[in-house]
């Protein structure tokens, strides 16, 4: 249809182009009152759906890490954790983080949310979308031999209570009140610890109750590397987070606004950063350039910056980003040489470059560099991340495995669990390797 | 190498435990099924349910009751094997593990509880005889052959059966003992696999047994059952 014959049509196309050719001039001049609530609204409701697409991201790179007889698995826990989590984050999560929080430590109010304003409808959406992340990161870590229902257990206490209640302590008092870390200061933009770390530390937590992979390692400590099934579905997992994180970061602005561009760059060169850091200490140590370490170097890098986006210069973002890359190899190697079997390597990825872009974002903030008291800031709060999240995990996995088992049986790992949990396998018609056709 | 392996204390009170369980599952059962169909769900119970945490016990009832027809009746299952588990070990009925052809295992698809298939038994044979050739190859078949001996007593079959599979596994019996079920023999297997994935790492089990399988479902013995119906 010609845009000419439809006026509402050439009134919306004009302002569109008006949106996306000169956003300086927009934020910079006076914008009419209707219009920006309504931008806003806009904005936030692509970038949620920018951040629910990283859950293919999740499922693609999961899934393509893990073995073919458990792809099924892997991909289902992604899928159906994102449907209980946002179910639980609606009913209880998103009232304990940003509901009225008069003692900094959990939010009292905004449960089951109902007959709210539009803009409580739009934080809500977006932010059961981070919840969403969050929880989704310990599938990775636990997958091939964790039980469907225990593993499903786990992600709606995780999107309830762990990481709500962490969240309130720094994001919280979004209804009034104030969490204690916001108090202090802390900073942590879109949420390096408040989502990722959280969810490594989460993740961490299910990989000791679990225990290694049948054969991981061998008696004497010797290590087993376990390839997954595909690694160009790992590659596209990767790119596709890639994408979701400018929904991610670009929209933890809250809104419409110019700093979009800088927040989108810092996120775009950390990654590349991440990925570059991830190849320069592989080189180093001259060990093989793996694509599943590339692959998770870049996605170090954009959770790195995830604190710091909107508050650093972009030479800090690319240094933020290179060290995440190598924190990300090296804290793989440490965990691996404790005998711990992350399958995707989600506690150094997620737990530990969470942990340092948390603290990069405080020795990096623009017009304030290497602030000692900023810093400590940060400090505290990762390690109250930590404290709270690793050992709430731990008790809630510990509780889950002694009441309903959370490890499969050594039968159900042989089969594979698509076939144990799902009764279906993910290529009836190429899997070589199964050895059944799915339980009848 | 042919030596029964030797229970330690903690192994013997492990045992000990499972029959116990195992009497008041049946003792339960048997309040409320025939002695064959409580033999045939006692079965699943030990094949599947036995070493999970107590709060399976409802994926259990979920079983029998859908297996068997009797969701009607699932509550009042489901109080009855509560009760049973409460039970004093002299109120339990006796342990059918010998008398049934259960010893220490069992299955829930048909007739695997009793007698075996046509044709398992010798399909299991070959299955593990090719399986153990592969690891031959990779030079760990002595061993798979010492863990997979190791972890026998996990199957809870009776000393004397214990003993001669033993025997069997080790290599100093030429025949498979008689009288074990399809799932000990499923059981016997994927100990092999396990010891495998210990020897070799999972990756390199997976594909043993599967050459395994695949060699035995190309020769003539698959015609009388197939090999996939032991994994």
């Amino acid at each position: 249809m010609n845009p000419c014959q439809n006026p509402a049509l050439a009134r919306f196309l004009v302002m569109a182009l008006c949106l996306c050719a000169s956003p300086v001039a927009l934020a910079g001049e006076a914008v009419p009152e209707p219009w920006m609530p309504a931008l806003d609204t806009v904005w936030l409701a692509v970038a949620a759906a920018l951040v629910f697409f990283m859950q293919a991201g999740f499922a693609l790179l999961e899934s393509g890490m893990s073995r073919a007889k458990n792809a099924v698995n892997v991909v289902m826990k992604n899928y159906v954790d994102v449907c209980l989590g946002s179910l639980a984050f609606w009913l209880v999560g998103y009232g304990l983080m940003f509901g009225f929080n008069p003692t900094g430590w959990f939010g009292q109010s905004h449960f089951a949310l109902f007959g709210a304003e539009d803009s409580d409808y739009m934080m809500l959406l977006f932010q059961t979308m981070f919840a969403a992340t969050a929880v989704t990161i310990a599938s990775g870590a636990m997958a091939e031999r964790t039980r469907y229902q225990a593993y499903l257990l786990g992600a709606v206490l995780i999107t309830a209570i762990i990481y709500p209640v962490f969240g309130s302590w720094a994001w919280g008092g979004g209804h009034g009140g104030d969490g204690w870390l916001a108090a202090l200061g802390f900073i942590d933009f879109a949420g390096s610890t408040v989502v990722h770390s959280i969810g490594g530390w989460v993740a961490l937590a299910g990989v000791l109750v679990l225990g290694p992979r049948l054969g991981r390692y061998s008696m004497d400590g010797e290590q087993r590397p376990i390839q997954g099934h595909n690694l160009t579905q790992v590659a596209l997992g990767g790119f596709i987070l890639w994408v979701g994180w400018f929904g991610f970061n670009g929209g933890s602005t809250g809104g419409a606004d110019v700093s979009i561009g800088l927040i989108n760059l810092n996120t775009h060169l950390s990654a590349a950063a991440g990925a570059a850091g991830a190849l320069l200490i592989l080189a180093v140590l001259r060990r093989p350039v793996l694509l599943t370490t590339t692959v998770n170097g870049s996605i170090g890098g954009l959770v790195g910056i995830t604190a710091g986006a909107a508050t650093m210069d972009p030479h800090f973002a690319v240094l933020t980003g290179l060290v995440s890359g190598m924190v990300v190899v090296v804290g793989t190697w440490l965990l691996e040489s404790l005998g711990l079997d992350d399958v995707v390597g989600a506690v150094s990825v997620h737990g530990l470059a969470g942990a340092w872009g948390t603290l990069a974002a405080g020795l990096f903030l623009a017009g304030d560099l290497f602030n000692p008291m900023q810093v400590a800031v940060q400090v505290i709060g990762i390690l109250a991340g930590f404290l709270w999240a690793f050992p709430a995990a731990l008790l809630m996995y510990f509780i889950i495995d002694k009441t309903v088992g959370l490890r499969a049986s050594t039968r159900d790992e042989q089969r594979g669990l698509d076939f144990s949990e799902h009764h279906e396998v993910g290529y009836p018609e190429f899997q070589t390797e199964v050895l059944h056709e799915g339980r009848k | 190498m042919s030596a029964l392996p030797e229970q330690r204390p903690g192994q013997r009170r492990e045992q000990a435990e499972f029959v116990r369980r195992r009497r008041a599952i049946f003792t339960g059962l048997l309040t409320r099924l025939d002695r064959d169909a409580a033999v045939q769900a006692l079965a699943l119970w030990q094949a599947e349910f036995s070493t999970r945490p107590v709060f399976a016990l409802h994926d259990f009832l979920g079983r029998v009751c859908q297996d068997m027809g009797l969701r009607v009746r699932r509550g009042e299952l489901h109080r009855a094997l509560v009760g049973a588990l409460s039970l004093d070990e002299a109120e339990l009925a006796p342990d059918p593990g010998d008398a049934n052809g259960l010893a220490g295992s069992g299955d829930h698809s048909p007739g695997s509880a009793g007698a075996l298939p046509a044709g398992a038994r010798t399909v299991f044979e070959a299955v593990y005889h090719a399986f153990m050739t592969q690891a031959e190859g990779s030079g760990v078949d002595t061993g798979v052959r010492v863990r997979v001996m190791r972890r026998l007593v996990g199957l809870g079959l009776s000393p004397a059966a214990l003993k001669s599979l033993s025997g069997w596994v080790a290599g100093e019996a030429s025949g498979l003992p008689e009288g074990l079920t399809l799932d000990t023999l499923r059981g016997l297997l994927h100990l092999a696999y396990l010891s495998a994935c210990e020897e070799l790492g999972p990756v390199s089990a997976d594909r043993l047994l599967a050459a395994a399988v695949r060699e035995v479902e190309n020769g003539a013995v698959a015609a009388d059952y197939h090999p996939r119906g032991l994994l």
